[in-house]
């Protein structure tokens, strides 16, 4: 039986071959233990072509600066935040950064309310412990511990999320670069290469504020929502073409139009406000962001395919659109039946989107 | 022989280049494009108290509105050149045309300059700073950024200024592009003040130049002095003289307005005196402004902030850091990548806040002398020298604080509006306090001498000035703007003949307007110039004037008179009856009240300001209740237009409805005018009612709804309700505060 083929595939194994290139065309000077410098690690990013012709896909598009900003953080060994709401390739950027540094995106701990701070420091193999007493052996080292042996770059998903007191164990591993292990009277020094990437989301419930001690050693990054259609629908139009790669799709045109329809109501209800800046809105809670977006075209091509007409239809978009607007039953619902009575039906060929929408909330 | 120096104006690498290049040379003599007739300020120059950012001001003695700034920071090559000079004992030559003849040039140019700007903000961009034009061309923003990438790495000096020259003359042999007639003139007289420098017999002489004219000047040879001559031949000459003025940097930047500024003085200073710290005294700065402010920021941020800075720089592929890199880096470290707090300080982060210094023994017209003796004995100091606005809170009591309002009162009266009164209610002068807010520019020092030729002390002009504007115009409203600037000025001397003036014009105008909106400012300082220490006699005595003349005028002006015109009248009124009130005299009341009862009686007056003078007669109880009911009756009852009856509601009502609900005789006449009006005709009269009621609060209306629902005259049944007037609440917590003040006991 063939190996089924691996769902989602890490960031530095679905670009091996960009990365290869990269490293081959690479003149400029590398920090120790990085896998390209950081002039690569920006083209990777933002795409580019290299000079024995291998293209770079972007991987961000937005602003240049930002993601210099970010590189050059993490090439001056300080540890690198990067704030934003839902949706803003917070977690996508982490990925790709680290995989193009450290050659290796794996080093993840994911922040959760109930975590401890073992999963930032070490546990241990209480089997061994209790057999062995405390030991070399008996450690097991969080992927915090493993990166700073490795000299490798560690990422934080969701610090905000983690509870305070545990966050703050962070600050000896950014400050001292060294986790102490008191229990075998010893410490991991980090090797030069060694960082952490963290990811928070400032506009969610019950986020944990960092302590200021531990914010002052991190450089902070606001990732924005993109600035202009154009930008936003092409994000929407790579990213929905390379996931329906991956669930095996049956090939067809990136849907550019519905993606554009799409995108554009997520902007108008997310500023409250419409494109044209004429009229004001009423906008739902719900965050909107572009991943959100991104996901709403996948789930209306997959329905298009299998139970539908094959190619996306208002019909196929006009589910997932109301799910991922309509947050609360109340408010969010009077805010998109207002937006439907007052643009959708309006505007110019809308009018199939209209009907799907109006239908559907009945 | 000669070199050539084309630099960049105001530009810290082309200074430093300057200097290298200066001490390499050590020439004999040292020429700058600089206008020839401010010559004679150099011998200020070397004062160990003339700090830059200082600008030499010329100016033409006959028409001061022909004057030229020449603005030099610490960071200008030209500043730079002159201090080298004047250090190593050269002769220092000022080779440009000479503003003498630039103003003619200008005056004869149809029509005139309205503004003096900098000299240099005339000329196109691309003479004025060519290399800032190729460093756009190459993609840079900060044009100083190219500089450092492209000529701070060579080693040798003379390479770098002859590749300047190389650069202009590829631009100026550019298609199709012809020379500047201005431009022409100032480069012959370059070249000739050249050739008399080489013939004088100097032997290695230095010419600093902005870049764009290096060309003109290095090939010498190629321009015959006799066609420079006959281009210079003839040019009219005007007498100018010059001096040195303070300057900021906040007037070098670019953002001011300054087109031939620099975005950053700050950064650029930074760059020329600490070129290799640049970075790290930027992020100290900004740590101790974000201090400043409020906001945690450690030296700790600005060691972590500059390394982010020098990083960027070098994955940017930059040798140092520019401002956009550190802006970057400071939103990283010391933002947590928020925009608010960098906005808070980005001015004075950027732009800087430093002020030049000018020694006090250059010498001044004695109107400036005076003026900074006057600031010193008034302790203003600090604000004049300030770079940025400063509040300033006076107490008119304290001598010293009464002579500042006054000083600035006069500056503002000639024309130099260095305080902005910021709480200035119109018309009253009954306040001890006054909140100014100081921002000297350095162009109040040309309307100061300017202002020099109506005397020679602050004082002097001021008076002279308001009494020559008041002989310049007849119009009452705008002597009485006047007297009041000279009473607010404190130019007692002035004053009789300012209210002299007054009289003549009153006596004149037929406008009773006019005489009534004069007639609240007077009030005003008859009453409080006390306050102010003035002689009011004069005042007193012209308002026995005044009033009589208003009564006797008014009630003719308001027959007959449309709504707008009687809007017009309505706040004028108010204004009157407020000043009448203020003056107190039984005179003025008697003559006042006689025509507010005219126009109250007149058939003809327009029924809004009628129904307004009922009810100031009705407040000072000239008129009785049932005869004020009585006026109502016939205000409404008139079988006429009904919204005629609204206007006179909504003038008699003015400001409380109270009225109505205290005073028994008055409800029974307004409720049973409202069921008269015909169904038909009532939403006509709806609107206008609705303005008449919409003044009161909202418990008055409660309070009239509910008599008007209980159809009952509100004297027979109800003691007016006043505690329901009021939220008990509210007013319940002010009676311990109360209490304590009058010293009761708990009850």
């Amino acid at each position: 039986m063939p190996k089924p083929a691996i769902l989602r595939p890490h960031a530095e194994e679905t670009y091996a071959g960009e990365l290869k290139a990269l490293a081959k065309a690479d003149k400029h000077p590398r920090p120790a233990n990085w896998k390209l410098s950081p002039w690569a690690v920006a083209t990777y990013l933002l795409g580019g072509e290299l000079e024995d012709g291998t293209a770079i896909t972007p991987k961000y598009y937005g602003s240049r600066r930002l993601i210099e900003v970010a590189i050059a953080t993490l090439a001056t060994d300080r540890a690198l935040l990067l704030i934003g709401i839902p949706g803003t390739a917070k977690t996508w950027v982490s990925e790709h950064l680290a995989a193009a540094i450290s050659g290796d995106s794996k080093m993840l701990v994911q922040g959760t309310a109930g975590m401890s701070e073992e999963s930032l420091r070490y546990g241990w193999n209480y089997a061994r412990l209790l057999a062995e007493g405390p030991s070399e052996a008996a450690l097991t080292p969080s992927p915090v511990m493993q990166a700073m042996r490795q000299g490798r770059i560690a990422r934080v998903e969701e610090l905000t999320r983690i509870p305070s007191d545990v966050q703050d164990a962070l600050i000896t591993v950014l400050s001292e670069k060294a986790l102490p292990v008191p229990e075998l009277n010893t410490e991991v020094q980090a090797v030069q290469g060694f960082n952490i990437i963290a990811t928070a989301n400032d506009r969610d419930k019950g986020v944990n504020e960092l302590s200021s001690a531990l914010r002052r050693r991190f450089n902070t990054v606001v990732m924005p929502l993109p600035a202009s259609l154009e930008e936003e629908v092409t994000i929407v139009r790579n990213r929905v073409e390379e996931i329906g790669q991956a669930l095996e799709l049956p090939p067809q045109a990136a849907p550019v139009e519905e993606i554009r329809r799409l995108v554009t109501i997520f902007r108008e209800l997310r500023s409250g406000k419409t494109e044209d800046g004429r009229r004001k809105l009423k906008a739902p809670g719900s965050t909107l962001s572009t991943a959100e977006a991104i996901s709403v075209i996948n789930s209306g091509q997959a329905l298009a395919v299998h139970f539908g007409e094959g190619a996306l239809t208002a019909r196929d978009i006009a589910g997932s659109l109301l799910g991922s607007i309509v947050k609360d039953p109340v408010q969010d619902k009077a805010a998109w039946e207002e937006y439907l009575e007052t643009v959708v039906k309006e505007r110019e060929g809308w009018q199939d989107l209209y009907e799907a929408s109006r239908e559907l909330l009945g | 022989m000669f070199s050539i120096y084309g630099i960049r104006h105001h530009g810290p690498g082309s200074a430093r280049s300057l200097l290298r290049a200066l001490q390499a040379q050590r020439p004999d003599a040292i020429l700058i494009e600089a206008p020839a007739d401010t010559e004679k300020v150099l011998e200020y120059a070397g004062h160990p108290r003339l700090v830059p950012p200082v600008a030499v001001l010329v100016y033409d003695e006959k028409d001061l509105s022909r004057a030229s700034y020449l603005p030099f920071a610490e960071f200008s090559p030209e500043w730079q050149a002159i201090q080298y000079g004047l250090k190593e004992s050269l002769p220092i030559i000022f080779m440009d045309l000479p503003m003498s003849m630039q103003f003619q040039l200008e005056a004869e140019k149809a029509g005139q300059l309205e503004i003096p700007l900098p000299d240099s903000e005339q000329e196109p961009p691309l003479i004025r700073d060519p290399m800032g034009y190729i460093a756009e061309l190459a993609g840079y923003t900060d044009s100083e950024r190219w500089w450092e990438a492209t000529f701070e790495q060579t080693d040798n000096e003379a390479d770098i200024f002859q590749a300047i020259i190389s650069l202009n003359v590829a631009l100026r042999e550019e298609p199709g592009r012809q020379e500047p007639p201005l431009n022409r003139l100032r480069e012959a007289h370059m070249r000739k003040a050249l050739r008399k420098a080489l013939k004088d017999g100097f032997k290695k002489l230095a010419v600093v130049c902005g870049a764009w004219h290096a060309p003109a000047l290095h090939y010498l040879d190629r321009y015959p002095p006799a066609s420079d001559n006959a281009l210079l031949k003839g040019l009219k000459k005007s007498k100018t003289k010059a001096t040195w003025i303070p300057w900021s940097h906040q007037r070098l930047a670019f953002q001011s307005g300054y087109r031939a500024g620099v975005v950053s003085p700050a950064w650029y200073a930074l760059l020329f005196g600490r070129r290799e710290e640049a970075v790290l005294w930027w992020m100290s700065r900004v740590a101790q402004l974000l201090r400043q402010e409020g906001i945690a920021a450690s030296a700790a941020h600005a060691v972590e902030a500059a390394r982010l800075a020098h990083t960027l720089a070098a994955l940017r592929q930059q040798p140092v850091a520019g401002i956009e890199e550190m802006k970057e880096a400071v939103l990283a470290v010391f933002c947590e990548g928020q925009e608010a707090p960098l906005k808070t300080i980005e001015s004075r982060l950027i732009i800087g806040e430093e002020v030049g210094e000018v020694p006090p023994d250059i010498p001044q017209i004695p109107l400036q002398q005076d003026l900074e003796a006057r600031i010193r004995a008034t302790r203003l100091t600090k604000a004049y020298q300030s770079a940025s606005p400063e509040d300033k809170v006076l107490d008119l009591r304290k001598a010293g604080h009464l002579e500042a309002s006054h000083l600035l009162h006069q500056l503002s009266l000639l024309g130099i509006p260095w305080g902005v009164l910021q709480e200035a209610p119109e018309g009253r002068l009954g306040n001890f306090s006054e909140t100014w807010r100081l921002h000297w520019q350095p162009e109040y020092i040309i309307r100061l001498i300017e202002a020099g030729m109506w005397g020679n002390t602050v004082y002097a002009a001021a008076s002279h000035y308001a009494r020559k504007r008041a002989g310049e115009t007849e119009k009452l409203s705008e002597l009485v703007t006047i007297v009041r600037s000279a009473l607010l000025a404190g130019i007692t001397e002035a004053f009789a003949s300012l209210i002299g003036r007054l009289e003549d014009a009153a006596a004149r105008t037929r406008d009773v307007y006019h005489l009534l909106e004069a007639l609240p400012v007077l009030a005003d300082i008859a009453r409080y110039g006390d306050t102010r220490q003035t002689d009011v006699q004069a005042v007193e005595a012209l308002l026995n004037h005044i009033v009589p003349r208003i009564a006797i005028g008014l009630p003719g002006a308001v027959m007959n008179i449309e709504e707008e015109a009687a809007r017009e009248w309505f706040p004028l009124f108010l204004q009157g009856n407020r000043a009448v009130s203020l003056l107190g005299q039984a005179a003025h009341f008697s003559y006042w009240n006689r025509a507010l009862g005219d126009i109250a009686g007149a058939a003809f007056a327009n029924p809004l300001l009628s129904g307004l003078c009922c009810r100031m007669l009705f407040d000072r109880s000239l008129l009785s209740a049932p005869d004020t009911a009585a006026r109502m009756r016939q205000a409404l009852s008139l079988n006429e237009e009904a919204e005629q009856g609204a206007w006179w509601l909504e003038g008699f009502l003015y400001g409380s409805g109270l009225l109505l609900i205290h005073t028994p005789e008055l409800w029974p006449v307004l409720d049973e005018w409202v069921a008269e009006i015909p169904e038909a005709r009532f939403p006509e009269v709806l609107p206008l009612l609705r303005r008449a009621f919409a003044g009161f609060t909202g418990p008055e209306r409660e309070k009239m709804f509910a008599l008007a629902r209980s159809g009952v005259a509100a004297g027979e049944t109800a003691t007016p309700d006043v505690a329901s007037a009021f939220g008990q609440k509210r007013a319940k917590t002010v009676l311990p505060t109360l209490r304590m003040l009058l010293g009761l006991e708990e009850d």
